[in-house]
């Protein structure tokens, strides 16, 4: 039998939006890998990816270090090349 | 479509300027398996200077032994901070690369990404090379609301 812990809601939990266990989900600092279910697409990802395959030169600007760095646009631009 | 990727952080910032080059060079032949073929021309070419071996082996190696579009990622612009030597060369070559689309078929196929926390013209010293103003701007802002 379960029994009760002062403080601690045993009711069952709505379903989390991301399972925070998945080991593609939480990476502590460094560069996400292009399938790393934490990496959040966002517009800068679109116009690079259509900026490069239209040939046209593109430059990046960062804020910041790498180490805080959310990004990794040349991960992302390379999973999307053509054959 | 080919890629390669250079990250200037990890070619290091002890050595000379062949050395940087060569690491470009090697770069660019490992990742398009085109390594033998480079560093032959790179060593055929040695009484001209690196910036100019580098550029010869875009123009005799990569491009010639290649048919799909190829796009190079530049990735920790900004350390071109902590060499030795002046690299405005290097973004002059870059900008090269774009001038020969007019005139020379082959580098419409080449496209440069240049990836950093600073702009290539804030990265040049030398006043006289001409603003590197061909490139379409990225600007990695916060996310937006609507993309959380």
């Amino acid at each position: 039998m379960e029994i009760p812990i002062k403080g601690v809601n045993t009711e069952p939990q709505p379903q989390a939006l991301v399972d925070l266990r998945e080991p593609r989900f939480f990476i502590a600092g460094g560069t996400l890998a292009a399938d790393a279910a934490s990496y959040l697409r966002r517009g800068a990802d679109d116009l690079l990816l259509r900026t490069l395959l239209e040939g046209q030169y593109a430059h990046v600007l960062i804020r910041g270090r790498r180490e805080n760095r959310p990004w990794s646009p040349e991960r992302r631009s390379n999973s999307n090349r053509q054959a | 479509m080919k890629t390669v990727k250079i990250d200037l952080q990890s070619v290091g910032s002890n050595l000379s300027v062949d050395q940087w080059y060569a690491s470009l060079v090697r770069q660019f032949g490992r990742q398009l398996g085109l390594e033998r073929e480079s560093f032959e021309c790179w060593g055929e070419n040695y009484q001209i200077g690196p910036f100019g071996r580098w550029l010869s082996v875009i123009e005799q190696v990569v491009l010639p032994n290649t048919s799909a579009p190829i796009v190079v990622f530049i990735d920790e612009v900004d350390f071109v901070r902590s060499l030795p030597f002046s690299t405005d060369e290097f973004f002059a070559g870059i900008r090269e690369c774009f001038n020969r689309r007019a005139g020379d078929e082959p580098f419409t196929r080449l496209t440069f990404c240049i990836i950093g926390s600073a702009t290539p013209s804030q990265l040049v010293q030398n006043v006289a090379i001409t603003p590197f103003n061909v490139g379409i701007e990225v600007k990695l802002t916060d996310f937006a609301r609507s993309e959380l």
